[in-house]
């Protein structure tokens, strides 16, 4: 569904990321690991179109999108969790949620909404509440039923456990894993000592000063220990 | 370098000699119009300060220049005026003006950028709909006009006379701020201007670069004024020093770019000019204006001189190789060579580093506790960093790290709590007086100054370092001088140790992460620390060269003497080379030890390392 | 009272440039110039005969009559800013620092005046209302019918604002730009579209507030940028981020104005208000900041 080929992507002049080759198919859960600084989330808003792509292609359902402006790229299926979950703290958290559902029409946002309550019943409860008055945990569910809303084929998460309990991120873990099975496309990248979200991973892999070092399951491991 | 300054000696001499066979062959007309291009030019040399340096906008520079015009004339004028000679009236014209900044200034040091701007614009109609609106002032009696000053013996009558007399002020100007941007104030003023945070951590007090930033505009405004007034017997029409004016006046230093002095008067001549070259085309200084100031986005900060610049430099850069190191021995490149130049830069850095008692804990933290965006960020946190010693801080992304270390530096206050350095409580001081006692601290983003050097952006961090007062700064006066020097040689060193010595001249931009990295920390490194506060030093670095980083920040710990407390997410590389280890997690310190203690900690194996987490057999704990 | 009646103006002022404040994080400073181009462009289409120097004073006489006049104007002035908003929210634009986006608000700024004044011959005298000339008295105080329908002016564009921003997808999108920039372009909020909109909206209503000020304070443009720096200085009383204490800021405007004409601080010069008006309204301003102690030392000032 997605593919990577030889992509060398930066903001400005000197590029980030260096021939990066990367293939993920529907239901699959991929999940990248990295140290600070090494391109993880250059990695993912490369597939959202947010970068300069100076080198490769990023291909989507077969088709090149590699300059396609980000609104195009979530129209066609492919939804962001950001880093440190950006919700919006002045609106309420339906309207949050509405944000992410400018790419699906009007018709359809009503149903998008009581999905997103199944998977996550907490937000309905709070559905008025105002969305800076949330706990992180809630917050990060927010953040993630936000991208569901516009209807996507891969989801993008970056950082799905930053300053959270783990328990709060099993709870999520668990919704994605559901989503997954559902047919689902998930690339999660975190920082390398959480181990959590790659134990439900199908591939693993490890990026480092830009570059992916392995591709095996075992030889990531080891790395990650390593370092 | 002979060659080049060669070229530069011809080139000066054939435009000086353009210039004077123009000078005495231009009809009246046009040398006044010069004339109004040079004093343009003293002028914006003042916003050059504020916007180019300090990046402050103001909008209220051509209304002081008037007032100091008009106020300089009625002073000097005989019969309604006061009839003061034209020294007196000059100090007078230009104190007024240098208060009226200060005031602004300092009413708004403190404050978001947008009350500067929207102040500086009430000032300037403020002086429209008072100065220039005051008979008195403005009024051009034919009976009590304003004579030609006579200074030094040199009447100068002649428009001849005058324009070299306005041209001698420019020049002067150009020198002082020459000899001001190479001393540590203006590199302190430019790096208060492009990043606030960075500064206070050197030991710049962004307030008073900023106030100092905009004494300086009113003095060259002041300035200006005051060599305009006596060029015509009457005042002049108050409609070319309008707010629009000032906008105007703004586009010249932002078409210019900050980082020539030359090129500011150059523009400002254009500007005066090209509406009288052109005249059958009605340009009016507006367009121009408008035209300076969109060039002036689109090439940023550096603006037009940076494009000319940046060309010249990747000309030369393309021949040349990096200083100090001779390609052509092969020798420069052996090991033992470059371990001989790395003992000797470790010297000159020691000597340069001050002597700080070794008073037990260096840095201690009490219960700090700080909530913000509707999250507690820290909960009772408590640290102690001993002297001499390399202490570790770890922890997943979102624990608070950079939290803390801002509380730590001083550029966030905490809800409870308090920070201890060198035995004195600091929690009340500001980051630049923690920077003098010497904490010195770098951030997680790189927050070097991409438009400079790293030479450049090295010394930035030497503020401190450096004694003497601005006179003496400007007037190279020995101790400033024996200072600077001082520090060169200490950035030289650190440039050394860091590994990017040869790539002193080169923009700090065309570098890459790993390299800018270092380039911080030498910054800080050269503020005279004791106390290191690292932000992921290592970060974008591969598993070699933060190996590498990490030797030389046990080095310095133990060769300098300096004390260290490091942030980093490489945990192998802080478990094998730190002497005591925190562990920060979602706010709360939730193991505190030696490094085989917090790896066999439960707590820290659950929520960081992971349960399989098998410390390899070469981690010892240091003693 | 009459002091209200009079905020109408720079309440039109406000609430744009708090808008594009709360969108973009810079200062409107086009909106200064798409006044003063609309104020001349209005004149020169309702009142100018075509005689350069001559100019007649009797409405519907010039190029167009009042009213098709000023929709002109507003939609010149909608186009202007759809302009900007596309420029300044395209994906180059969009991550410049702040100090380039103010750099390049001003640039437009002194632009429009530049041409306006090259194009349009400036004159000195207002022009009559376009609501006409009845005049009510109330509680011993003068209100004009220009100074009421701008008012009332006033409050249906708050009222159509507010409705939009609470109610509508639209008004969603824009609060979560006002959030946040870089989390709305993540999630698919349409940036451009926004942006472009917000912008033309704003420049709209500076463009009908330049041709009503013709009215009242004539086309001088040091008289307009007066009252446009008014404005502004009022809107900072919320930090340029708050619609309702900037409207408040420009009640006490008005109010403070009318007082000062009216004699109540005793017979000063115009200077000498100018100086009381300004020096009261920023000790306002810093005093209520000066009450919220730093807790944080920012990167950026601007």
């Amino acid at each position: 569904m997605l593919e990577l080929r030889g992509i060398r992507a930066g903001y400005g002049r000197l590029p980030v990321l260096f021939d990066v080759d990367l293939s993920v198919e529907s239901g699959q859960w991929l999940t990248v690991v990295g140290a600070n600084g090494a391109g993880r989330s250059t990695l993912l808003k490369t597939i959202l179109g947010v970068t300069n792509v100076s080198a490769g292609d990023v291909m989507f359902g077969r088709q090149r999108i590699t300059h396609l402006a980000t609104y195009d790229r979530i129209a066609r299926g492919i939804a962001m969790v950001p880093e440190g979950r950006r919700i919006f703290p002045n609106l309420s958290v339906k309207e949050n949620l509405r944000t992410g559902a400018n790419t699906i029409a009007k018709r359809d946002v009503a149903g998008q909404l009581e999905r997103v309550y199944e998977v996550f019943p907490i937000l309905d409860s709070r559905s008025g509440q105002r969305a800076g008055s949330l706990s992180g945990g809630e917050q990060q569910m927010l953040a993630v039923g936000r991208a569901l809303m516009s209807r996507p084929q891969l989801l993008l998460v970056d950082e799905l456990s930053l300053g959270l309990a783990p328990l709060v991120v099993a709870t999520l873990t668990e919704a994605l894993q559901k989503l997954c099975a559902e047919g689902l496309a998930v690339i999660v990248v975190d920082e390398v000592h959480v181990h959590s979200s790659t134990a439900s991973a199908s591939q693993r892999l490890v990026l480092e000063k830009g570059r992916f070092v392995a591709n095996s399951a075992a030889e990531a491991e080891r790395l990650a220990t390593v370092l | 370098m002979a060659a080049t300054m060669k070229r530069r000696a011809v080139t000066g001499a054939v435009l000086a000699a353009v210039a004077a066979v123009w000078l005495f062959t231009a009809p009246q007309y046009w040398l006044f119009t010069a004339t109004t291009g040079l004093t343009l030019g003293i002028s914006t040399l003042g916003l050059l300060v504020l916007v180019g340096w300090a990046r402050e906008v103001s909008l209220a520079q051509a209304g002081l220049t008037a007032t100091a015009i008009y106020l300089c004339g009625f002073a000097m004028r005989s019969g309604a005026g006061w009839n003061w000679s034209y020294l007196a009236a000059a100090a007078f014209g230009v104190g007024v003006v240098v208060v009226m900044s200060l005031l602004v200034s300092l009413s708004t040091a403190k404050l978001s950028g947008i009350y500067i701007i929207i102040l500086t614009l009430a000032l300037q109609v403020t002086i429209e709909k008072t100065f220039f609106s005051n008979i008195k002032l403005v009024e051009t009696d034919p009976e009590h006009t304003i004579h030609r000053p006579a200074l030094f013996g040199v009447h100068l009558a002649s428009d001849r006379a005058y324009f070299l007399f306005a041209l001698a002020v420019l020049v002067l100007g150009m020198v002082f701020l020459a000899r001001l941007r190479a001393s540590r104030f203006g590199r302190g003023l430019m790096l208060a201007g492009t990043d606030r945070q960075a500064a206070a951590s050197v030991g710049v007090s962004p307030w008073r670069a900023k106030i100092f930033a905009f004494a300086l505009a009113g003095f060259f405004a002041g300035l200006a004024g005051v060599v305009t007034a006596p060029l015509y017997p009457t005042p002049p029409s108050y409609i070319s020093y309008l707010s629009i004016n000032s906008l105007v006046y703004l586009a010249i230093p932002v078409l210019a770019g900050f980082r020539s002095i030359v090129a500011v008067p150059v523009v400002a001549m254009v500007f005066a000019v090209t509406p009288q070259a052109l005249e059958h085309y009605h340009i009016s200084p507006l367009m121009l204006g408008a035209i300076g100031l969109l060039s002036g986005t689109l090439t940023g900060p550096t603006g037009v001189s940076g494009l000319i610049l940046a060309w010249i430099h990747s000309r030369r850069r393309s021949r040349g190789a990096p200083e100090g190191v001779d390609l052509r021995d092969p020798t420069a490149w052996a090991e033992d060579a470059r371990q001989e130049r790395h003992a000797r830069a470790l010297a000159v850095l020691e000597e340069y580093l001050p002597e700080r008692s070794d008073v037990g804990d260096v840095l201690v933290a009490n219960d700090v506790s700080i909530a913000f965006g509707g999250l507690q960020a820290l909960s009772d946190v408590s640290l102690t960093v001993p002297t001499r010693k390399l202490v570790g801080l770890i922890g997943p992304n979102g624990a608070g790290k950079s939290t803390l270390f801002d509380i730590l530096n001083g550029l966030r206050q905490p809800d409870r709590g308090s920070v201890l350095l060198f035995g004195q409580d600091v929690s009340q001081a500001s980051p630049w007086n923690r920077a003098a006692l010497g904490l010195s601290r770098t951030f997680q983003s790189s927050r070097v100054n991409l438009d400079l050097t790293v030479g450049e952006n090295l010394m930035a961090g030497a503020y401190l370092m450096i004694p003497g007062n601005v006179v003496e700064a400007v007037a190279g006066m020995p101790r400033a001088r024996t200072g600077e020097r001082k520090a060169q040689e200490a950035a030289r060193a650190v440039a050394e140790l860091l590994d990017v010595a040869g790539d002193w001249d080169e923009f700090v931009r065309n570098l890459d992460f790993g390299a800018q990295r270092r380039v911080e920390i030498g910054r800080s490194l050269l503020s005279g620390p004791r106390l290191l506060l690292l932000d992921e030093p290592a970060a974008g670095l591969d598993a070699t060269e933060a190996t590498a980083l990490f030797a030389l920040i046990r080095q310095l710990e133990q060769d300098l003497g300096l004390t260290v407390l490091l942030v980093e997410h490489y945990v192998k590389a802080v478990l094998e080379n730190c002497d005591l280890i925190y562990v920060l997690s979602r706010g709360r310190i939730i193991a505190a030890g030696s490094a085989a203690e917090v790896a066999a900690d439960p707590e820290v194996r659950a929520v960081y390392l992971g349960e399989d987490y098998q410390p390899r057999e070469e981690v010892r704990a240091d003693a | 009272m009459l002091g209200v009646a009079a905020a109408g103006l720079y309440g039109l002022l406000a609430v744009s440039l708090v808008l594009t404040y709360r969108v973009s994080r810079t200062i409107g400073f086009v909106h200064g110039g798409i006044a003063v181009f609309a104020a001349h462009f209005y004149w020169w289409l309702t009142y100018d005969s075509g005689v350069r120097g001559r100019f007649n004073p009797n409405a519907g006489q010039g190029r167009v009559g009042q009213w098709p006049g000023l929709l002109l104007v507003v939609a010149a002035g909608a186009l202007i800013g759809l302009l900007y908003g596309l420029t300044v929210t395209g994906k180059r634009m969009g991550n410049w620092p702040r100090l380039n986006l103010t750099v390049y608000s001003l640039a437009w700024l002194l632009g429009m005046i530049a041409i306006t004044q090259t194009v349009i011959e400036p004159q000195s005298t207002r022009i009559p209302s376009i609501f006409g000339k009845r005049v009510y008295r109330l509680f011993g105080g003068v209100i004009t019918i220009h100074q009421v329908a701008t008012l009332l002016i006033l409050f249906a564009i708050i009222a159509a604002l507010a409705f939009v921003l609470m109610r509508t997808q639209t008004g969603v999108n824009i609060r979560a730009v006002a959030d946040d920039v870089e989390a709305s372009r993540f999630v698919g909020v349409p940036l451009t579209k926004v942006g472009a909109g917000v912008y033309a909206f704003s420049a709209a209503l500076s463009a009908f507030a330049g041709a009503l000020v013709t009215a009242t304070v004539g086309m001088l443009v040091p008289e307009l940028l007066t009252v446009f720096l008014r404005a502004l200085t009022v809107c900072v009383l919320g930090g340029l981020a708050s619609f309702s204490l900037a409207l408040l800021g420009c009640v006490l405007l008005g109010v403070g104005e009318s007082f000062l004409t009216a004699g109540v601080f005793g017979q000063s010069s115009i200077g000498r208000q100018e100086v009381i008006l300004m020096t009261a309204l920023f000790g306002l301003v810093l005093l209520i900041n000066r009450l919220r102690p730093i807790k944080v030392l920012e990167v950026e000032t601007l």
